[in-house]
C-alpha cells in the first residue's frame, strides 16, 4: 500500500495506483535498486529527466497507459551490461512494470493485450503538471510512474482474486514443458 | 563448435544481457529485432541449435512467428523458449501448442538462462 504522507496518487484510482506503485517498487527490487516514494516537490527539473517508456494496454473493461519516466542514474543502476541506450531500456523498464501489473489484473479477472513499448525523450515532459504521479527516489537519481486509464461502463477493480486467469508463470521464473 | 542460439527481441539492451549470459559459454549468439527478421534469420540458417524469443514485439509477434514456422515444419528438433514480461495461461498454451519448450517471464537470471539452454541442447 502506498503510505499516505508525501506520496502522490489520484484518490479516484486507489486500487489501481496501489497496483502501480507495488509493482513499481518490485520491479525495480528485482534489479537491487530499493526506491521509496517521496514527494512530487523532491523531483528533479524535467529537463534532469532522461527518458519515459510509454506501454499501452486495452481490454473489454480498462484501457489506458502505464508511463515510467527517470533520471539517468536509475537507469545505470539497473541496466546489468551498462547502459547504452537510455531510450532501450526505459522501454523494456516500462514493459516489464506493464507485465507485473497485467499479471496482477489477470488475478483479479482483468484481461488486457499490451502494446510494444514507445519511448520519449524526457526534456519535455513535466510530471508536476500530471494528473497523478507517484514518485520515487533511490540513493541517487528519482523514478516517475503513472497510469492513465479509462474503464469500460461500470467497471470496478475486483478485490479478491478471480481465480480464473491466475498467471501461469510468475516473474523470473522459467517452466520447461 | 559453439552452438548457435538466436534470440529474437526488439529490446537490444535484452539481446546484450543475452549476450552477455553467454559469454564464455559454448555457445554463439545470433540476433533478431522481430518476428520478421527472426523469420528471416531462422530460414537462412540451418545449423541452430535453440532459439529464445520475446512474445509482444512490433511488425511481427513472438507467437505469431512461432505458429509460421511450425507451419513450415522449420521447429523440429529445433526447442523454443520465449522469454517475455507475459506470463498469462493462455499465451504460454498458445506458445506449447505451436511447439515451445520452455517459457521464462522477465528479468531472467543469466545463470537459469544458460542451464535451461544447455538443458535443452544437449545431446
Amino acid at each position: 500500500m502506498i503510505p499516505q504522507n508525501g506520496t502522490m496518487r489520484n484518490p479516484d484510482n486507489q486500487p489501481i495506483d496501489d497496483m502501480l506503485f507495488d509493482c513499481s517498487r518490485e520491479l525495480f527490487a528485482s534489479y537491487e535498486l530499493d526506491i521509496q516514494p517521496c514527494s512530487r516537490d523532491e523531483f528533479p527539473a524535467p529537463e534532469d529527466l532522461a527518458f519515459c517508456g510509454v506501454m499501452g494496454f486495452g481490454g473489454k473493461q480498462l484501457r489506458g497507459a502505464v508511463v515510467l519516466a527517470t533520471t539517468r542514474e536509475p537507469l545505470e543502476k539497473t541496466s546489468p551490461v551498462g547502459l547504452t541506450s537510455q531510450r532501450d531500456w526505459v522501454c523494456e523498464l516500462a514493459n516489464q512494470l506493464m507485465g507485473r501489473i497485467k499479471n496482477r489484473l489477470l488475478a483479479l479477472g482483468v484481461e488486457v493485450l499490451l502494446s510494444t513499448p514507445s519511448g520519449l525523450s524526457g526534456n519535455n515532459l513535466s510530471p508536476g503538471q500530471l494528473r497523478a504521479p507517484q514518485v520515487f527516489k533511490a540513493a541517487t537519481g528519482f523514478v516517475c510512474v503513472w497510469i492513465d486509464y479509462e474503464g469500460s461502463e461500470g467497471f470496478e477493480l475486483p478485490t479478491a482474486p478471480s481465480g480464473v486467469f491466475e498467471p501461469a508463470v510468475g516473474e523470473g521464473e522459467t517452466i520447461i514443458f | 563448435m559453439d552452438k548457435k542460439i538466436l534470440i529474437v527481441d526488439d529490446s537490444t539492451t535484452i539481446r546484450e544481457q543475452v549476450r552477455a549470459a553467454f559469454a564464455g559459454a559454448e555457445f554463439e549468439i545470433m540476433e533478431a529485432g522481430d518476428g520478421v527478421e527472426g523469420i528471416e534469420v531462422i530460414t537462412g540458417c540451418s545449423d541452430l541449435a535453440a532459439i529464445l524469443c520475446d512474445v509482444n514485439m512490433p511488425r511481427l509477434d513472438g507467437l505469431r512467428m512461432l505458429e509460421i514456422l511450425k507451419d513450415k515444419g522449420r521447429l523440429v528438433n529445433l526447442p523454443v523458449v520465449m522469454l517475455t514480461t507475459e506470463g498469462q495461461p493462455a499465451l504460454v498454451q498458445r506458445a506449447k501448442a505451436a511447439g515451445a519448450k520452455g517459457w521464462i517471464v522477465k528479468p531472467f537470471k543469466p545463470e537459469q538462462l544458460v542451464a535451461t539452454m544447455r538443458k535443452l541442447t544437449a545431446g
